[in-house]
């Protein structure tokens, strides 16, 4: 039996999910189609005893609230999802710790507090942080009238009213900071968020970091009540509401082609459907290494962008349910960053090592005291590998103690970071791998933020370059992987670009 | 203010300027080569978890009345099985009469094994009344059948960082077969804990592994098999149910961690007995096989069933799973564990009133808001209308 759709996305991801649903909102007939069983890709949770994890999400950047509303926010109230959405507010910044040396500070939300910290932590940043946050008032203005002028900015305008934007566009983080003449101190401090993005100050560019950075600390961040799963979920509901189908369980194998132009995909039931138009959330390097047989189908200029890419750092986190309350094991922060290094480049470089351990650790009771038992701690873990060092490692034999062993390292590290106990009181843990983010969303070689941000593939090269860059007709990118590269704000957001760009195809033919 | 990076601001707007360029060049220079069709996380993956396995029977052994051990290897001459930890499950698949029937067993063979050439897995199969799968496997199974399995799965495993070196396991039946491969695993130094297994059986005829349990024992001084016989009396065995006495005996003064699989009723049973001893959840962890079965009289209802583009209508009893009417109807879904913890056959109620309130399952929140449930544990109160995945 053969079906057909407007348009069918592949895979329920974060990009995949606000896809289909500006798709069907927009009239098109939709079809999402999900190989796993449930939707969110990494927005999803998991259940172990009495504990329901969340799978990924640290904290939302470009929320905001419904007082003060960023992009991200925006968009959900734009597709009718908001009300449907519970957000609570993360309590602060963050803490960044390094067990080498020590330091360990502490920083909280909104500018004035973040920059009065700063200079409580070093005397004389003041007038640096205070340039950076308002280069990120520029930058922000700079890249929506950037996003509004489709690829072409007129220079003059450019010039006239973005003059900053104009001169930091194309650095990395720590040339811009050098040049505002931040201290290192203060530098080193500011960088935290940098595994966030998953590129370190020397390669990351100025751009997308400030954003992120001026964004988090002025809108603060938020988290779902219901987990990462109960946003996915509330979206897949709100496509079939529309009229939208959303199939689980039934990956697509292959998009099909027709003198280089989508024609539709087959399933891995077999099944084919018709559709002249593909928004696939999965990787250019997976649909492009395995699922478009008719190579010659594939533009040159798409493999050899590919080619020239460097995927992201490789996943790796653990789950803890522990059987005691956050306070009673001292954890008294939401979201502790401790490093091999509080150099990013340093930092950057130990995690090609299964021996040096720098982690993301989050204590969701401190933003959403009843996400577990009373009495009891949901804390997880999240390191990156940017290297092949666990595949080189991991062997069917060795798996299971491997995770065992490295669970290990990052507890001992986080317990010698924070000076507190909480191996005793595990009482469940689960470890995921990149081969477990393989398996659950088949991403390549299981790098869970996409592309690597740096050097000419960051985003804002990306963004400048996306509407002169080749595409395969029929074909667009939404996703971790695609130009506004990884993160949730941004996965949400290129969905809704895939979309709006596929929805021009449409109307003009293509 | 006026931020200038480089000497001359000039340059910094050229360079922003030539950045899309810039970009062009980058990519121009790579080559146009074919992308990797795998990568060595996702080759890893497919090895731990295959969406199938293909296996043969390659032994069928009685080991009593109506038990017999299935010995599988890969259908496919150099096939390769997924590993597994001691305790995990597999999920088998069989097409009987006109039914699509998937059912999980315990692996009792050691996780070593799997990388034996053939590798090979073994489970325990007991007769049940009136069970469409163990009468099949029992009676009409026979060795160089293909039967599919899933992936091993399961959380009933020995952590090092999160259990205590000391495993005080409770058997019903054939929920010895975890405790075995657990056994098995010391035995060959895939696992590093002591294991006192308290193994309740109806009669002494319906011990299994005792003789091998007890080499285990004796080699490496890290197992212990006590028995206890509900249904006969013997002097050599302990009489009765366990106690939480035996627990405490077995426990001594180290910590310890118990472990517990069976049915539901034997389930049941331990948390009164066990109460007074204040096992925290932490030291107590349990895996169920398979879920009660409501009393009283049964009714038949509509079931109407949404996959994919499809649809169809079959009936469903109220005194069965919504996952059996599934599979009774020839609509094999995704699941696993068909005890409401795994979440694989997760399902969407469009309409209609099911009963699922089995304790120790525990669905999402998101799930709960938007009236997801698990057919393999929930039952039909009125006809009901389902989406579900595509298997």
């Amino acid at each position: 039996m053969e079906t057909a759709y407007d348009a069918i996305v592949i895979g329920a991801g974060n990009g995949g999910l606000i896809a289909a649903l500006r798709l069907v909102e927009s009239g098109k007939k939709t079809l999402l189609v999900e190989k796993h069983t449930v939707p969110g890709g990494f927005a999803t949770s998991f259940i172990r005893g009495r504990f329901e994890f969340e799978a990924s999400l640290h904290e939302m950047c470009q929320l905001g609230t419904a007082e003060k509303p960023g992009d991200l926010y925006k968009l959900f109230e734009e597709l009718g999802v908001i009300d449907r959405l519970h957000f609570v507010t993360v309590p602060e910044a963050f803490r960044v710790i390094c067990p080498k040396t020590g330091e360990d500070y502490s920083m909280p939300f909104g500018e004035e507090n973040f920059i009065a910290k700063m200079e409580s932590y070093v005397p004389g940043s003041r007038r640096s942080m205070t340039t950076f946050f308002q280069l990120g008032t520029e930058i922000s203005r700079a890249t929506k009238y950037l996003n509004e002028s489709r690829g072409h900015p007129d220079t003059k305008v450019l010039r006239r009213d973005y003059p900053n934007f104009m001169r930091v566009a194309a650095y990395p983080i720590k040339t811009v900071l050098n040049a505002i003449r931040m201290p290192e101190k203060a530098q080193r401090i500011l960088d935290t968020y940098w595994s966030y993005l998953g590129a370190p100050e020397s390669r990351l560019g100025f751009i997308h970091f400030c954003i992120m950075v001026t964004q988090y600390i002025r809108l603060g961040a938020q988290i779902p009540t219901d987990r990462s799963h109960g946003i996915s979920v509330a979206l897949t509901e709100k496509i079939r509401e529309l009229g939208g189908d959303v199939w689980f369980g039934d990956g697509v194998k292959k998009i099909l082609t027709e003198h280089g132009h989508v024609t539709g995909v087959e399933l891995d039931s077999g099944k084919v459907v018709r559709t002249q138009h593909v928004i696939s959330n999965a990787a250019p390097h997976t649909v492009y290494g395995h699922m478009i047989d008719d190579v010659s189908a594939i533009p040159a200029s798409e493999l050899k962008l590919a080619n020239a890419r460097e995927l992201s750092g490789r996943g790796f986190s653990m789950f803890l349910g522990l059987d005691r309350s956050p306070d009673e094991l001292g954890l008294d922060n939401y979201s502790y960053f401790i490093y091999d290094s509080l150099d990013s480049d340093a930092a950057f470089a130990s995690m090609t090592s299964l021996d040096r351990f720098s982690q993301v650790t989050v204590c969701l009771n401190r933003a959403l005291p009843d996400c577990s038992p009373e009495g009891t701690t949901i804390l997880y873990f999240t390191s990156l590998y940017f290297n092949s060092c666990f595949d080189e490692a991991a062997t069917p034999e060795n798996y299971f103690r491997l995770k065992e062993k490295l669970a290990e390292g990052f507890i001992a590290n986080f317990e010698k970071a924070t000076k507190t106990s909480i191996r005793p009181y595990i009482e469940e843990i689960e470890v995921a791998t990149p081969a477990t983010y393989a398996r659950y969303t088949g991403a390549p070689d299981g790098a869970i933020y996409g592309y690597l941000t740096a050097d000419l593939d960051n985003m804002m090269p990306r963004l400048m370059r996306m509407y002169q860059e080749g595409y395969m007709p029929g074909l667009r990118f939404c996703g971790g992987h695609a130009a506004r590269s990884s993160g949730y704000n941004s996965a949400y957001l290129s969905g809704d670009l895939a979309a709006k760009l596929t929805l021009g195809d449409m109307k003009e033919g293509r | 203010m006026k931020v200038k990076v480089s000497l001359i601001g000039l340059i910094d707007m050229l360079r922003f300027r030539d950045l899309g360029k810039h970009r062009a060049e980058w990519i121009e220079a790579a080559e146009a080569k074919p992308l990797p069709a795998t990568y060595p996380a996702n080759e890893l993956a497919k090895r731990l978890h295959p969406k199938h396995q293909s296996l043969r029977i390659a032994r069928i052994e009685r080991l009593a009345d109506n038990i017999a051990l299935f010995t599988f290897v890969p259908a496919q001459e150099g096939g390769k099985l997924a590993p597994f930890m001691a305790g995990s499950y597999i999920s088998l698949t069989m097409e009987i009469d006109g039914s699509v029937v998937s059912r999980s067993y315990s692996l009792c063979s050691s996780p070593k094994a799997v990388f034996a050439e053939p590798g090979c897995y073994q489970i325990v199969v007991k007769r049940s009344k009136n069970g469409l799968a163990s009468n099949y496997l029992l009676d009409r199974a026979k060795e160089g059948d293909i039967l599919s399995a899933s992936d091993p799965a399961g959380h009933l495993n020995h952590s090092n960082i999160r259990d205590e070196k000391h495993v005080i396991a409770l058997a019903g039946g054939t929920g010895i077969s975890p405790f075995v491969a657990m056994a098995r695993a010391i035995a060959d130094g895939v696992e590093d804990f002591e294991l006192t297994i308290i193994y309740g059986v109806k009669n002494r005829s319906e011990i299994l592994f005792a003789d091998e349990l007890k080499a285990i024992g004796g080699k490496t001084g890290k197992v212990r098999v006590e028995y206890v016989l509900s249904g006969e009396e013997d002097p050599a065995y302990a009489h009765g149910f366990i106690t939480r006495d035996m627990v405490a005996q077995a426990a001594g003064d180290r910590p310890y961690s118990v472990f517990a699989a069976g049915p539901a009723a034997f389930l049941t049973y331990l948390d009164t007995e066990l109460a007074p001893l204040h096992l925290d959840q932490k030291h107590y962890r349990t895996e169920r096989t398979g879920v009660p079965l409501p009393e009283g009289e049964a009714r038949t209802f509509k079931l109407t069933v949404r996959v994919e583009d499809e649809v169809y209508e079959i009936p469903a009893r109220s005194d069965e799973t919504v996952l059996t009417a599934l599979e009774r109807g020839g609509l094999l879904i995704r699941n696993k564990c068909r005890q409401g913890s795994c979440g694989y056959c997760r399902s969407h109620l469009i309409s209609g009133q099911i009963s699922a309130d089995l304790p120790g399952t525990k669905m999402r929140l998101g799930d709960a808001r938007y009236n997801y449930f698990l057919p393999c544990c929930t039952f039909p109160l009125s006809d009901l209308e389902i989406q579900v995945d595509r298997y």
